[in-house]
């Protein structure tokens, strides 16, 4: 029984070491780019922010598309702030999955020289991931969303249910 | 004169050795790349005429820490006698290279590029339309690189630009020249980079 134990340990042991060995090589901080096939639900191109803490990530992200006219015609402003909560699952070495939720709030405005209007839309999504390292300072990803958005009246005033896929490279300082 | 030869000699060692020095640190590579933007929405357009045609980049590694990258890109249609469209952009960017282990760097810069638009639309065989102008994209750019082989990069670059659109001067046939104000915009952008290194 005792011998039983001790290799139930041992596995054990061994198990949780391989995927701590390979997120103490994790980075911190890093910068990356989502390759978005279909940019329906995304006014702006976001550049994104993990930031890994243990086994938490955390995603901010942020995308900015802006027009301004000299003459007639629309000016429009979409700025897009995010961020992504994900718990992290070391798979081995140079492989994590990831899970978790995305929240992101788009600000829109668009101003035809006599009226302006304003006003915000939301999209909420779950999240899973996986990312593979070529080295520890650059990852490629892909990840699932099942979402929901809410359209204000600047973006078309509509909402709904989504699903859409992301590819992902993220580099690591 | 053994003097001089000697002089000479030494000098053009050195000028040859500082180039070789830097050429090994710096990989020494002058290349080829491709930009494939990340989204849909990162093909520069900011909607009526304004855009910047897919670029070609050429990498050149001047320093170990220093890469200056020309681009460029082209796009023409030419329609029989009812529309020609020719759009042709030229920049650089000029980038501090960070090395991050032994494959991979890091780079900060900025990017500009300078773009001509014409354009012509055929309402008749004798009444044509002609619009032209010019276009100025400037941004911030922070970027990574992984080298798998010596000779091929890949990376990614996330940008923030701005992105003026010039003045347009449109000429109806009989008519005079006037003026389309332009505009502008603002962007964050995202680009995929594969560099092939020649030389």
């Amino acid at each position: 029984m005792k011998k039983t134990l001790r290799l139930a340990a041992v596995v054990a042991a061994v198990a949780l070491a391989v995927p701590a060995a390979a997120q103490e090589q994790r980075r911190t901080l890093g910068i990356g780019a989502s390759i978005n096939p279909d940019a329906s639900f995304s006014p702006t191109v976001e550049i994104y922010v993990p930031i890994n803490l243990g086994q938490l990530r955390l995603e901010p992200s942020i995308g900015i598309f802006t027009q301004d006219r000299d003459g007639p015609g629309n000016d429009t402003s979409d700025v897009t702030l995010g961020i992504g909560a994900f718990y992290v699952m070391p798979l081995a070495a140079q492989a994590d999955m990831y899970v978790g939720g995305r929240l992101k709030l788009n600000f829109a405005s668009v101003d035809d020289g006599v009226n302006d209007d304003s006003d915000t839309d939301l999209t909420v999504a779950a999240a899973l991931g996986g990312e593979y390292y070529l080295v520890p300072q650059l990852s490629l990803g892909l990840e699932a969303q099942l979402g929901l958005y809410q359209r204000g009246d600047v973006s078309g005033d509509d909402s709904g249910l989504f699903t859409t896929g992301l590819g992902f490279l993220r580099f690591y300082f | 004169m053994k003097t001089m030869l000697r002089l000479a000699a030494v000098v053009a060692a050195v000028a040859l050795a500082v180039p070789a020095a830097a050429q090994e640190s710096t990989s020494g590579r002058v290349g080829i790349g491709v930009g494939l933007p990340t989204s849909e929405l990162g093909a520069l357009f900011t909607g009526g005429d304004a855009t910047l045609p897919a670029q070609i980049y050429v990498p050149i590694n001047l320093l170990p820490n220093l890469r200056v990258e020309p681009q460029i890109g082209i796009l023409s249609v030419d329609r029989d006698d009812t529309f020609e469209l020719s759009v042709w952009s030229i920049g650089a960017g000029v980038f501090y290279m960070m090395p991050l282990g032994q494959q991979a760097q890091l780079y900060v810069g900025p990017r500009l590029v300078l773009s001509l638009f014409n354009e012509k639309d055929w309402d008749g065989p004798f009444d044509v339309t002609e619009r032209e102008g010019t276009d100025l994209y400037i941004a911030a750019a922070l970027g990574g690189e992984l080298q798998p082989h010596p000779r091929i990069s890949v990376g990614a670059e996330a940008q923030l630009g701005y992105f003026n659109i010039g003045d347009r001067d449109v000429t109806r046939t009989g008519n005079p020249t006037v003026t389309e104000p332009g505009g502008s915009s603002i962007q964050t952008q995202g680009v995929i980079f594969v560099r092939v290194y020649l030389f």
